[in-house]
């Protein structure tokens, strides 16, 4: 007989995943909570097929800035109807992702040249539990273990050394996601490598030398403020300091991924914990340009006190696009319910305070290029992730990529998050 | 004028064995009764139908494997755990 075997493998009973993701309902709670009115129809329009989407070659490093898998997945999960086409598109990504990815050009353009800083994997591994997808997960485990050999020869050939090694040297993005991706494939399935670098990256953080103690931030490098086109006009070495804001948005996230991980020791937790909350009380006074109240794509410190906005260097500010402010919006909440400090999450805005209520209302309601509100204060402008990006086809989501992956905590309870 | 004349040749296709995919961990999770496929991680070239059996090692309680429809079946009852070392073994039934 021709008979054949396969590689021994382990099966398990794991901790079910609870989904704590806000629904859609919970979003009209916090709306109403907030006193604000909507239009269902045009705010929140049903979608119930997505025809002809399919992903074959995206400029995964390009265009990419989120974990579209994971979006299109939450935005179906979150409704009970009309929401179809987000299913499709979700399984669109993950056709592509499970038979196409690997073995192409934009796949090793990110590994090769960028040390996969656009590669996700926790929405392939969530929907591959959800579905009961095999060959999703193998694939979402072929990433980890790609990001895994990545690391393990960064430096010199061997693993960066904690305290030795800058993450945010290139931005946040990169270290961020590859520990979030971690932390879901970890917790997903045991696996050794994916549990070897979750801890890996958290101690890498948590020692990073870029993080500003005083400041309570992870800083960009010289050279990384010379990519961003900040330098001249700033100066590294005068102590002027620069970061994404929705890298931090997404290192946020990394971190609190980590902190709910049932598999992460509570000493990585507890500091994984306070970083979060220092990084949200920088933000909480210094997200938001105090004259336009945006916050923009890069911010700072300079040197000579203070802080500063990308888009307002210039004198003469003509453009700005308010997207970046909602990239705070879950760091912001993540100090709330860390602390228990109000001030985080709601109440009235100031020169140098933004709490997360207020930043979602000005991110939400911005205008691309513009400083002015597409809607009034109490007013909803689109239920997040309802519309398409209409610059590459309707590709992706508008807003950067999505804006779920940064504002989900505030609808917890319909607009009263809990106290952790 | 050329005569033809026709032969008839038979061709025999070697019988090629069974070809496994990677099999990843299988996971249920806990109190949720659920069924796990593993019919796409083995094809035949030669398209023979496949009996696939399963090693003796220890499953975790609750969790069976199901031979005819090719899966494993979690009853939902059955606790926390993991075992490893199951292997499967895919057969044509041809020499």
């Amino acid at each position: 007989m021709a008979i054949a075997s396969s590689n021994p493998f382990s099966v398990g009973i794991r901790v079910p995943t609870v989904s704590t993701m806000p629904t859609v309902q919970d979003e009209r709670n916090a709306y109403t909570l907030w006193g604000w009115t909507w239009n269902e129809a045009t705010a929140n329009p049903a979608y119930n097929s997505a025809p002809g989407y399919s992903i074959t070659s995206p400029d995964i490093h390009g265009d990419t800035e989120g974990d579209d898998l994971w979006s299109y997945l939450q935005a179906y999960n979150r409704r009970s109807g009309g929401r179809d086409g987000y299913l499709q598109r979700a399984q669109a990504w993950r056709n592509y992702y499970v038979n196409i990815f690997e073995g192409s050009t934009e796949y090793a353009n990110d590994a090769q040249s960028f040390g996969c800083d656009h590669f996700y994997g926790w929405g392939l591994q969530e929907y591959a539990t959800q579905f009961g997808d095999l060959g999703a997960a193998a694939e979402a485990l072929k990433i980890c273990t790609r990001v895994h050999d990545q690391w393990a020869t960064r430096q010199g050939g061997n693993w960066p050394v904690p305290g030795n090694f800058l993450m945010a040297y290139f931005g946040h993005r990169g270290g961020a996601r590859n520990l979030h991706t971690a932390v879901v494939i970890a917790d997903a399935t045991g696996d050794a490598k994916a549990t070897e670098l979750r801890d890996r990256l958290i101690d890498l953080w948590l020692q990073s030398r870029d993080w500003d103690n005083v400041n309570g931030m992870y800083w960009v490098s010289e050279e990384q403020m010379g990519y961003y086109s900040l330098t001249p006009r700033l100066s590294y070495a005068a102590g002027d300091r620069a970061v994404s804001s929705f890298h931090i948005g997404q290192l946020a996230e990394a971190f609190f991924a980590a902190w709910l991980s049932p598999n992460v020791t509570p000493a990585r937790k507890t500091a994984l914990r306070s970083k979060i909350v220092a990084m949200a009380t920088w933000m909480r006074a210094n997200g938001l340009d105090p004259t336009y109240r945006y916050c923009s794509s890069t911010l700072g410190i300079k040197g000579s006190g203070g802080a500063w906005w990308s888009y307002s260097l210039n004198p003469n500010v003509t453009f700005w696009d308010g997207v970046y402010t909602t990239s705070l919006v879950n760091l912001l909440v993540m100090g709330y319910k860390f602390t228990g400090d109000s001030t985080f999450l709601s109440g009235p805005a100031s020169d140098g305070h933004y709490p997360a209520q207020y930043c979602f209302s000005r991110g939400t309601k911005s205008v691309y290029g513009s400083t002015t509100q597409q809607v009034p204060d109490n007013v909803v402008g689109h239920f997040v992730d309802t519309t398409f990006d209409s610059s590459t086809e309707n590709v992706y989501l508008a807003y950067n990529k999505g804006e779920l992956q940064y504002t989900y905590l505030i609808f917890e309870n319909g607009g009263a998050p809990t106290v952790l | 004028m050329a005569q033809s004349s026709s032969v008839a040749f038979t061709v025999t296709v070697a019988n090629l064995s069974p070809a496994w995919r990677t099999v990843p961990t299988i996971a249920f999770a806990q109190g949720v009764a659920a069924s796990v496929s593993i019919a796409a991680y083995v094809t035949d070239s030669n398209g023979d139908a496949l009996t696939i059996t399963r090693n003796s090692a220890a499953l975790p309680p609750g969790v069976t494997y199901d031979a005819g429809n090719k899966r494993f079946d979690y009853d939902g009852v059955g606790a926390i755990g993991n075992t490893s070392g199951s292997v499967l073994t895919a057969d044509d039934g041809r020499p």
